[in-house]
């Protein structure tokens, strides 16, 4: 049998230059820590870069016909990430090296699987099991490595996961194929009362499910931003698989039900929406984090002040949530905008891929993960720059975080994949 | 299923939009809010890291240097204990003090003229060399002052009168301002009864005892109500003189012990400061009367604070301001009554008396220069203003080199050197002794350094301050040009 090769050109060039940039920052921040370029330095970007190039050289193999610009986008970003991980603690950035490596390894292997994204679909209800026995799992086995008093991860031997991250494109994977198969239902029937067409609540079971799990994430685990997260997902994709407004709407107001009472009967929740409305006045307080950050951000300025020149370490958790303080000081407003654009770019990109695939399930699930992307950026930034009250999710592809890498790839290699499918559907 | 897809697109591309206009708010326009938030570490950080500008004396001599440890941060390293009220400190735990923190701007290199090379470092995160500042105290100088004067509480200064440059300054107690990063010596400080922190050069506070008759014969001369030649007779010379049922007795006329001599009336105004009559003093100021003594003593600075480059203390004529009852008037005239005044005031007020009636602008330093020697800042001399006319100065001074010459100043006599002066013994109403005092300046043709000195509770001006005096200008002379 001949082996059927494509070199995939463009993509291999965009990587080489998106490599350039990540080796070029990591000579930098060499020459800035010991006044000249240490080779040892650039051990470990290297590694990543090489990564990279083998895994376009792979897809030429098994996914030929995929698309050329997401991972060197995805590529870019997550060696940034690397950079300026490795800036705030050299060790993190290599152990942040092993995760990608694991991520894109996971890629390699969905893309090389015989199987097509749309069996994915068959086993929705396994996913959605999946991703609620790890969520209670969680909640009664896990461990708080970071002393919040909640516990978010489960651990064996020294490793940690925080289950919530593989949740996001499971739950995404499992309401695009929710939404397929009852698509016809959901925007056809109609409960009449009076002049008011209200959904089909029979249908609706899964909102009312995530509605309980946001809630449950918010009360047992004070991770508003997941909830926050979970809730945007969902209603983005219902608003895609139903073409109707009134569910994102009723949606968004059980929610903000949810919230206010929460306010009222958790302190930890309205003490949040104190420090968002006036982090001054707390600012040695609960307020210390954002204050410093936007500190942090104002000492950035338009260009910043250099890669391992500015102070971000004293902002508390700069490695992880508050990745972007240390950014926009060292980067630079400039550097900020271009990491955004990037994302911007690949949630684009993504749609794009969903416009065009005629199949409802892929097209549902590619818009689903890009939601994920948008949306998780948006809480997170938003609540860094007091767009909104603070809540901590990862920055994607940039942040610290094993599970959120591994994430992360997950989607793009789901991405990857869907693309590669609608490619040969058209041929 | 697309339509909806873009509008979510599109709902991204706003929120994202939103976003980096929210992160120019932060990051340009409250940018600077920001950053100079009391809470922003790097405050500090650049504060220990900045190579804080030296400060010389006016030949070149270290006196505020600086060492960079291995960690490079910066300490500040004082080489003249005497200078340290001066010069002040500049310290993390207490902040920066006199000099260091009134040319703080330029000794951190905050204030700089624009060079592209400035940029660049700033661009290279070079640490920031701050300017360098030139005093125009002559430490030689300087040195021997802190020797001349007692260990007791006592201030004295050296200005040039031509120029208004000060020369040295000490004031005692002091203390070594390279110390006090050590808790316990700044506690030492603290509890000082004798206050080694302050200034008493500049922020002492006295009542100006006889030399304040300086002020006195300068407004009677001036104002043409008086000449020299004004004769006092009998009980006008000598007294008792009684004023509002106030009796000014006979024993505080001075006339028993004029440099040794006995003089007898009728006197002349001349020899009246000559010998430090009060008593004929407290009938010229009721002449003067209140609005005119006032206006000549605001002229000569009291009631506002002369632009220096540390702080001053404002000199005072009295508690109301607004006019003086007969006998506080009477008192005032010969020092005592309400007046309080700084040393540096006296030392101005002498100053006019040189310098043809201007008072000079004071002095301290002569030029702020970059790290590349580039002069930032020039020496900023001036007139403060002109109490009186030159020809009544002329005549002051003359009555000045009398009382050198043959009055009570005869202990500040200085072999070979003209000089005039002007003892003070001020009343502190407490039983302790009397502050001594003398101001002076040498030589009288064309003076080149007027001096001022004051011992607190030291006892007589004339026994006590002259002869220190009398050493200062002796160690400035040689040092100052012609």
């Amino acid at each position: 049998m001949r082996i059927r090769y494509t070199f995939r050109t463009a993509e291999f060039v965009l990587l080489i230059l998106a490599g350039a940039i990540v080796i070029g920052g990591f000579c930098l921040l060499s020459a800035v820590d010991h006044r000249h370029i240490v080779t040892g330095d650039l051990r470990y970007p290297a590694l990543y870069v090489g990564s990279t190039l083998l895994l376009s050289l792979w897809m030429g193999r098994f996914a030929p016909r995929s698309d050329q610009l997401i991972l060197p986008t995805v590529s870019l970003l997550a060696g940034v990430g690397v950079l300026v991980i490795s800036r705030l603690d050299p060790s993190l950035g290599h152990k942040q090296v092993v995760w990608i490596l694991l991520g894109e390894t996971g890629v390699a292997i969905l893309l090389a699987l015989p199987r097509s994204v749309g069996a994915l679909r068959l086993y929705k209800y396994t996913w959605a099991f999946i991703g609620l026995v790890l969520i209670i799992a969680t909640i009664f086995l896990g461990t708080d490595i970071n002393g919040s008093g909640y516990r978010r991860w489960i651990g064996y031997h020294g490793i940690f996961f925080q289950p919530v991250e593989l949740l996001k494109p499971l739950i995404a994977i499992f309401f695009a194929a929710y939404l397929d198969e009852k698509h016809e239902l959901l925007t056809g029937a109609r409960l009449r009362i009076g002049r008011l067409r209200l959904p089909p609540f029979q249908y609706l079971g899964p909102l009312v499910l995530i509605w309980s799990l946001s809630l449950l994430l918010l009360v047992k685990q004070n991770d508003l931003g997941s909830a926050l997260l979970f809730l945007g997902i969902f209603l983005a994709m219902l608003y895609i698989g139903t073409a109707r407004a009134v569910y994102p709407l009723t949606g968004l107001g059980m929610f903000a039900a949810g919230v206010f009472a929460s306010f009222h009967l958790f302190p930890h929740v309205r003490l949040r929406t104190e420090v968002w409305l006036d982090p001054w006045a707390h600012s040695t307080g609960s307020g210390f984090q954002l204050v410093q950050g936007l500190i942090a951000l104002g000492a950035g300025g338009i260009g910043g002040q250099g890669l391992g020149q500015g102070q971000p370490l004293n902002v508390p958790v700069v490695t992880t949530d508050f990745i972007l303080a240390a950014i926009g000081e060292e980067l630079g407003l400039a550097g900020i905008a271009a990491l955004l654009g990037l994302l911007l770019f690949l949630i684009f990109r993504g749609m794009a891929i969903a416009v065009e695939d005629p199949d409802g399930f892929r097209k549902l699930l590619a818009a689903g993960l890009m939601a994920i992307l948008g949306i998780q950026t948006i809480v997170i930034v938003g609540g860094t720059t007091r767009l909104m009250p603070l809540t901590g999710v990862p920055l994607p592809f940039l942040s610290y975080g094993g599970s959120s890498a591994l994430a992360n790839y997950l989607i793009a290699g789901l991405l990857l994949k869907i693309s590669s499918e609608r490619a040969q559907v058209q041929t | 299923m697309n339509a909806n897809i873009r509008r979510l697109g599109v709902f991204f591309l706003v929120a994202f939009a939103i976003i980096i206009v929210d992160l120019t708010y932060w990051q340009v326009f409250d940018a600077a809010g920001l950053q100079a938030r009391a809470d922003n570490p790097r405050l500090r950080y650049a504060a220990i890291h900045v190579r804080r500008g030296l400060i010389w004396d006016r030949n070149g001599t270290v006196l505020a240097g600086r060492s960079v440890d291995q960690y490079g941060v910066v300490h500040r390293t004082y080489l003249d204990p005497s200078l340290s009220q001066v010069i002040g400190y500049s310290s993390q735990q207490y902040g920066n003090s006199e000099l260091e923190a009134s040319y703080n701007d330029y000794l951190t290199g905050q204030k700089v003229g624009t060079s592209w090379q400035a940029e660049i470092d700033q661009l290279e995160h070079k640490p920031v060399v701050g300017n360098n500042v030139t005093l125009t105290i002559d430490d030689r100088l300087q040195k021997e002052i802190a020797n001349i004067m007692p260990d007791q509480p006592s201030s004295a200064m050296v200005a040039d009168p031509r120029t208004g440059e000060i020369l040295g300054m000490v004031s005692k107690p002091s203390f070594d301002a390279g110390q006090i990063g050590n808790p316990s010596y700044w506690q030492a400080l603290l509890n000082n009864p004798d206050e080694p922190l302050i200034n008493r050069a500049v922020s002492g506070f006295y009542p100006p005892g006889s030399t304040f008759k300086v002020v006195t014969l300068s407004a009677a001369l001036d104002s043409g109500v008086y000449s020299l030649d004004s004769q006092f007779d009998g009980q006008q010379a000598t007294g008792p003189l009684t004023v509002q049922g106030h009796v000014y007795p006979a024993t505080i006329n001075n006339l028993g012990d004029c440099g040794g001599r006995v003089v007898s009336p009728p006197i002349s105004l001349e020899e009246a400061l000559v010998c430090s009559d009060n008593i004929v003093f407290a009938q010229v100021g009721l002449r003067l009367g209140s609005s005119r003594f006032i206006d000549y003593a605001q002229r000569f600075g009291l009631g506002s604070v002369p632009s220096f480059d540390i702080p001053v203390a404002e000199s005072r004529i009295g508690p109301s301001g607004s006019s003086l009852d007969p006998v506080t008037l009477a008192s005032s005239a010969f020092g005592q009554g309400g007046l309080h005044v700084t040393p540096l005031q006296m030392l101005l007020s002498v100053e006019a008396i040189a310098d043809e009636g201007r008072i000079p602008r004071p002095v301290l330093v002569r030029s702020v220069t970059a790290p590349d020697g580039s002069v930032v800042q020039n020496e900023q001399t001036g007139t403060l203003g002109q109490p009186i006319s030159s020809g009544a100065a002329d005549l002051v001074k003359q009555a000045m080199t009398q009382v050198v010459g043959v009055g009570t100043g005869v202990l500040a006599q200085v072999p070979g050197v003209t000089m005039a002066g002007k003892t003070g013994t001020a009343e502190t109403g407490d039983g302790k002794p009397p502050h001594a005092w003398f101001v002076c300046f040498a030589p009288i043709n064309h003076p080149r350094v007027a001096v001022v000195v004051m011992v607190e509770h030291g006892g007589e001006g004339a026994t006590v301050a002259a002869p220190l005096a009398k050493q200062i200008v002796q160690a400035a002379l040689p040092l100052v040009p012609q």
